[in-house]
């Protein structure tokens, strides 16, 4: 009855569908493991070269200058004050009678705060200048530092290649003391490495020349770190003393009258904010002296400046900074003002269509909610900039913030909070329902106490993997969110929500197709890419993890 | 005693019969499928009625019937006849089907606590009529555990998850949370049909002790239960009433050839 050739063909059958089935699911895997090492690949790198950056920053002097920047952006910030006190009584004298009496004095008042401005802002222009300079040097040994880098490569190269030395002739330790190139030099360096038959170092070399006729006269590439290391005392030390003497005597001779009471109140504040200054003068002065060019970054700082930075400054010509947190923080931001929304609407719709709504409404309902799901992003993106935009405006100064794309992201997670939600609160067992009905529970007693109680922690996944959905979307927040590189203020209160922010996703999408393959920049993308991927990667694994907890019960 | 009634009007009660539920001439059906046919019957008080018969022949739609829990189920609806529990049509207009569940408690065919304690398990009838004093809640929940005869298994341990119970105790706790609401009637439906020959001795036996205090209409698959248990019994076959009568009669002597031929095992 039982062939063993029937049971034969049909055991290879089933190898068969085995293996089909088997070798899909392996797939995936080794694709979502090459996704991973690809991306740590390419990211990873980052530290690297964020390290030896960080050190040309130092030892170029660019950090040199940016300590100064950063002692003339807080003499800056007086100023401002000072422009807002100027601007509010302005406004207040434009508002009086013309020709009276009184905006006679008010205007004269005005002309004597603006006066008093100038001057702060002409003595304020010594520092700008002195630190012009310095970019100016710093940028000069930046170029030499670069070049010294690259000839200490190429000895590398001819070393390795055994070539003969003739013309370049020049030593390791030589490389390493030189405190100027010229340009004749890199010329016969270049020329030599083209006899050699290494085209491409040769042609590397020529190229710090194009724009230099070499026949003319010689031109240098110098080190300028120690003009920079004396320029402290030289330059900064009596600047800053000078500087401060006739801050000193503008305040000291400026009793100013103002027509609004809240300005004699901000010049107190631009008073007190000034004597501040002078008291952390020390503190920069402290750093300037104690810069030093020879010491290293720690290596630390390559990872903080990263996952700590500030500021996200790309294709700037003094320093690129990578820092993640302005790009984490709108995410989230962003993903906040999502799951606010969405949470409720999801979960509420769920609990309606899966505990109270009968058949025609269910008919309705779900699949209304389901093909929200199936809107193109674009699309979504669209009606956020021609429409949403224009009603936010009713709130927030610009059309494109946080909260517009918070909106239409919680429009995208309803779907996948609502379909998760719902299938938890269906798995909750009839017999536990009926058995509630049974000790006389109402049908909401019933939903409260038994069905959400049990499907919680279904619900609670269903909330992360929306939570999930709406950090890794794209398209919305690259058109609608604003796309401004700033950690948005969140002493604001409530207003932070309508700040113009910049996202992770969308800043690989912005900026991937622009960079040089392999720079930097190139692997800060990837490591922005990580850091979503991390957080993605814990969100399901915490989602998954609940899930499983409430099907073993 | 309280009425299940929406409006609570004093009526003339009637005189307080031998009957707990009567059922005169009803029909049901599951939309076009008739899965009851004029059914007449009365349940005494302070007995245990058995309903035997083979699968699909009704008894549990009947026992469904009695709370009306068959509601929950949609294109149920009764065709003819009515379900009378002291002297009230439960299917009329002003009875509200919450309060009458109050009153007929129900044990289902799986255990099937929440997922809570064992405390919480059986105080949750007394949560949802909202009832606060916690100490008149301890003192139920201490009372209908000990009715139910588990208190002394469970009582060191009343904030332990109900699941962690074994399936006879689990079974025994959700006869103690029905009695916690203080039902007169209790509708079991197959209360042992998972449980193991020990488990299913204690829950019997329990169910005997019940008898003094509460009316019992027990839905079994197993014949030896029904004889075990049960004052009356009466046997279903497709959807009608065959025979009903006292226990020891319809296993003795029983009227009907298809009863005979069913506690024979002829059919099943």
């Amino acid at each position: 009855m039982f062939s063993s050739k029937k049971s034969f063909s049909s055991k290879r059958k089933e190898t068969w569908i085995k293996t089909i089935f088997g070798s899909s699911a392996v797939t995936s895997i080794i694709i979502l493991s090459l996704i991973i090492a690809f991306l740590f690949k390419e990211g990873i790198g980052f530290f690297g070269q964020n390290k030896s950056e960080l050190d040309l920053f130092r030892k170029s002097g660019m950090e040199f200058s940016s300590l100064i920047t950063g002692q003339h952006d807080s003499q800056t910030l007086i100023y401002r004050y000072l422009e807002n006190i100027l601007a509010n009584e302005s406004k207040y004298a434009e508002s009086m009678e013309p020709d009276s009496s009184e905006i006679i004095s008010a205007q004269d008042r005005n002309k004597k705060l603006l006066e008093f401005s100038r001057n702060f802002q002409d003595i304020k222009e010594i520092l700008l200048e002195y630190e012009k300079d310095i970019v100016e040097m710093a940028a000069e040994t930046k170029q030499f530092i670069l070049i010294q880098n690259l000839i200490k490569e190429l000895r590398l190269i001819a070393r390795k290649h055994k070539l003969t030395e003739e013309d370049f002739s020049i030593s390791m330790d030589e490389i390493d003391k030189r405190k100027k190139f010229s340009s004749r030099e890199i010329e016969k360096w270049s020329n030599y490495f083209f006899r050699q038959g290494f085209e491409d170092e040769a042609k590397s070399l020529s190229a710090l020349l194009i724009n230099y006729d070499t026949s003319l006269a010689p031109f240098y590439y110098y080190d300028r770190t120690t003009e920079i290391v004396e320029s402290y005392s030289i330059t900064y030390q009596p600047l800053i003393r000078k500087q401060n003497q006739e801050f000193e005597e503008i305040f000291k001779n400026f009793n100013p009258k103002f027509s609004l009471k809240k300005s004699v109140e901000d010049f107190r504040k631009v008073k007190i904010a000034f004597v501040e200054y002078l008291n952390t003068t020390e503190l920069f002065d402290k750093k300037i002296k104690e810069w030093n060019p020879e010491k290293p970054y720690p290596l630390a700082d390559a990872f903080s400046s990263f996952f700590l930075g500030r500021d996200w400054i790309t294709n700037s010509a003094r320093q690129d900074w990578y820092g993640v947190l302005p790009l984490l923080s709108g995410s989230l931001l962003i993903t906040l003002i999502a799951l606010l929304l969405a949470v409720p609407f999801g979960l509420g719709s769920a609990i309606y269509v899966s505990q109270v709504a009968n058949t025609k409404e269910k008919s309705l309902i779900k699949p209304a909610i389901e093909l929200i799901a199936s809107i193109p992003s674009i699309l979504i993106g669209f009606f956020g900039i021609s429409m949403l935009g224009g009603w936010i405006t009713v709130f927030a100064d610009e059309r494109l913030n946080s909260l517009t794309a918070g909106c239409l992201l919680a429009l995208m997670a309803v779907p996948t909070i609502f379909s998760l939600a719902e299938d938890a609160l269906n798995n909750v067992s009839l017999r536990l329902r009926e058995a509630s009905f049974a000790l006389g529970a109402t049908k909401l007693q019933t939903c409260l106490r038994v069905v959400i109680p049990s499907a919680l922690s279904g619900m609670i996944s269903a909330v992360l993997l929306g939570f999930g959905r709406v950090i890794g979307e794209t398209m919305v927040v690259l058109l609608c969110a604003g796309n401004r590189i700033a950690i948005p203020d969140f002493t604001e209160g409530f207003s932070v929500l309508a700040e113009p922010v910049h996202t992770m996703t969308g800043i690989i999408a912005q900026e991937m197709g622009e960079v040089e393959y392999e720079s930097i920049h190139y692997r800060a993308l990837f490591m922005v890419g990580i850091v979503l991927f991390l957080i993605t990667l814990g969100i399901n694994f915490f989602a998954q993890n609940l899930t499983h907890k409430i099907q073993n019960k | 005693m309280t009425s299940f009634t929406k409006p609570t009007v004093k009526k003339n009660k009637p005189s307080k019969s031998l009957n707990a539920i009567e059922v005169n001439d009803l029909s049901f059906a599951y939309g076009k499928n008739e899965v009851l046919n004029s059914i007449s019957l009365e349940i005494l008080r302070n007995k245990v009625t058995s309903f035997i018969g083979p699968s699909g022949c009704g008894k549990s739609t009947l026992l469904r019937c009695f709370n009306r829990m068959n509601e929950l189920l949609e294109n149920a609806r009764i065709i003819k006849g009515s379900v009378v529990v002291e002297g009230h049509d439960i299917y009329e207009k002003t009875v509200d089907p919450i309060e009458l569940r109050k009153r007929i408690g129900m044990v289902f065919q799986n255990s099937n606590p929440f997922p809570k304690t064992i405390y919480q398990n059986v105080a949750y009838g007394l949560k949802i009529q909202g009832v606060k004093s916690k100490r008149k809640i301890d003192e139920i929940v201490e009372n209908s555990l000990i009715q139910a005869a588990l208190w002394d298994e469970v009582k060191d341990r009343l904030n332990a998850n109900a699941y962690e119970l074994s399936g006879g105790q689990q079974q025994r706790l959700c006869i103690a949370r029905t009695l916690a609401v203080e039902p007169e009637i209790i509708l079991m439906d197959e209360p042992c049909s998972s449980l193991d020959p020990v488990a299913t001795a204690r829950v019997e036996e329990l169910i005997l002790s019940l008898k003094e205090q509460y009316t019992i209409v027990v839905v079994t698959h197993n014949m030896q239960q029904a004889g075990r248990i049960s004052d009356l019994t009466a046997f279903f076959y497709l959807g009608k009433l065959i025979e009903f009568d006292e226990t020891k009669k319809i296993f003795i002597n029983p009227k009907m050839k298809q009863t005979e031929d069913y506690i024979c095992g002829k059919f099943g």
